[in-house]
């Protein structure tokens, strides 16, 4: 709760303030625990049931300073997770959840219940039936994601020396946040873990990568592995964005789901904007997904939609076998029935690697999370195509 | 359609689904395409706009909306946000033989198909066909030999 309430706080404030937060953060603290600042955090952190025996033996001993073990950078993770939710809300937007293998086990649904309108009424005495929705057990791997991040400790004495108004350590750990967000939201929106053949990222299942997880462009496409479960594709031909999506949510909800989130790249954004333009009273409804993130929110006949951008090339463009077209995805989800899977913690942890612990003279950090994605039910839900812009 | 009293009736007049008709068209959109696996999959449904159709066969859409497709217009005949790339539009009642006409390739791989016409009795073909098809498809057969 300490951690959450930290970070609802944090991203109340806007990247600059969270960078000048970093800044001080980072030199106005020891780098070593003298303060004991992560006492409390590791405290909590060794007595979680997920941290095995080993490695909370391992988060001691770098609490001394002595034995040469990593340090665990508590301290700067709610103010990083910030930066890299303010890069990447859908992340932040979308359920998190444990995680209960080194690959996550889960039941997909493929058909809610097949039996007939009106099955379950009987008599007063009748016999009553037994059904069960149609399940595919599907695993989603748990990719890990690790960036180093670092740099000499000739260069920082000179740059602070110099008088120059900045802190390259801190330079180089947002960067490596914006790095991740990119590579995370790159992989739960075109990942591709689980089929190799005929795979690229020209192709509908993306480019494959045994290390990652699948996401929402081969999942949600019915193709590779997924070719039965009965998500919804839609072309566009006529329609505008606005009844693409209201379109799309309606065949999820005819399913049984309840679409309640859209992404998209910028430029789809920038198409549907564009188009509602003269529409801007009906429009500008904002919905707030996470403290300090306001979004927009457009209406289908059942709910509303908030409309996620998601900026740069991570939804990605692909070419469609129905005509050769190249065309990028938007995706409609039900939100209540995705989930990002974790291993060890639901954010991002970040481990100072003691200076010269390896003879080079650096101050190094390692940021890493390890996730996974679980669509449960994809039928609730489906994508568009798009020709792309 | 009768008028009396000014009431207009329309009896027997509703548009029968698949039936032939000027208003309705079948549209081929992906059809005979293989998947990324290679696969062509007849069943597959997938939607076009809104309509739903399977294994790239689309029935009764509106002949203005296919003809919107077409052009990559929009509802309102302006150019659209996006567009797709149609095959084929055919009448409502159009069949396997007649989308296979439409875009001049069978669902049967070549080899498979060689094999079939090789081992099928003459007899089997005239009755598939019918006299006249058969007729038709024979003469067919000889003009394309003359040419070689």
């Amino acid at each position: 709760m300490r951690r959450q309430k930290q970070i609802d706080e944090l991203l109340k404030l806007t990247p600059q303030q969270l960078d000048r937060r970093l800044n001080w953060q980072m030199n106005t603290q020891e780098v070593r625990d003298d303060h004991d600042i992560s006492r409390k955090s590791l405290n909590e952190m060794i007595h979680a049931p997920y941290i095995p025996p080993s490695l909370q033996k391992g988060i001691l001993d770098s609490t001394s300073g002595t034995t040469g073990n990593v340090l665990i950078r508590q301290d700067l993770e709610p103010t990083l997770y910030a930066l890299f939710v303010k890069v990447f809300p859908a992340f932040e937007r979308l359920a998190k959840g444990p995680a209960n293998g080194l690959v996550h086990a889960f039941n997909q649904i493929t058909t809610p219940d097949s039996a007939a309108l009106g099955s379950t009424i009987i008599t007063e005495l009748g016999t009553v039936n037994y059904v069960a929705s149609t399940y595919v057990r599907q695993t989603a791997p748990i990719a890990v994601f690790a960036t180093g991040r670092g740099l000499s400790i000739k260069e920082l004495a000179a740059v602070q020396q110099g008088g120059a108004p900045y802190d390259p350590q801190k330079t180089e750990l947002t960067n490596g946040m914006i790095k991740l967000a990119t590579d995370v939201q790159y992989t739960i929106m075109q990942g591709n873990a689980s089929t190799s053949s005929g795979a690229g990222s020209t192709t509908e299942l993306g480019a494959y990568n045994a290390n990652a997880f699948d996401g929402f462009r081969s999942v949600l496409g019915s193709v590779g592995t997924y070719t039965t479960n009965s998500a919804n594709q839609l072309d566009i031909g006529s329609l505008n964005i606005l009844e693409t999506l209201q379109s799309l949510a309606t065949k999820g909800a005819n399913n049984g789901g309840n679409p309640d989130l859209a992404f998209m790249s910028m430029n789809s954004k920038q198409a549907l904007d564009s188009e509602q333009q003269g529409n801007q009273r009906y429009n500008d409804d904002k919905n707030e997904i996470t403290p300090g993130v306001r979004v927009n929110q457009v209406a289908w006949v059942n709910g509303n939609l908030q409309v996620i951008p998601v900026p740069g090339s991570s939804i990605g463009t692909y070419t469609r076998t129905s005509d050769s077209a190249t065309v990028e995805d938007m995706y409609v989800i039900d939100s209540s029935t995705v989930t990002v899977r974790w291993l060890y913690s639901e954010a991002f942890t970040v481990l100072q690697i003691p200076s010269g612990v390896d003879g080079a003279l650096s101050n190094r950090f390692i940021v890493f999370g390890m996730f996974g994605l679980e669509v449960a039910a994809p039928l609730f839900g489906g994508k568009a195509r798009r020709l792309a812009s | 359609m009768a008028t009396r009293n000014d009431i207009q009736t329309f009896p027997g007049t509703a548009e029968q689904p698949n039936a032939s008709s000027d208003l309705y068209v079948t549209v081929l959109f992906g059809y005979n395409k293989p998947d990324v696996d290679g696969r062509i999959n007849l069943n597959k449904k997938s939607y076009l706009d809104e309509f739903e159709g399977r294994g790239g066969v689309f029935r009764n859409i509106p002949r203005e909306r296919a003809e919107q497709w077409a052009k990559g217009l929009d509802k309102k005949g302006k150019p659209a946000i996006s567009r797709v790339f149609i095959q084929a539009i055919l009448p409502n009642n159009a069949e396997e033989a007649d989308f296979i006409g439409a875009i001049g390739k069978s669902n049967i791989p070549q080899e498979k198909f060689a094999a079939y016409i090789k081992a099928s009795d003459t007899q089997f073909i005239i009755d598939t066909l019918g006299q006249e098809g058969a007729i038709e498809l024979a003469s067919r057969l000889s003009k394309e030999l003359a040419k070689k």
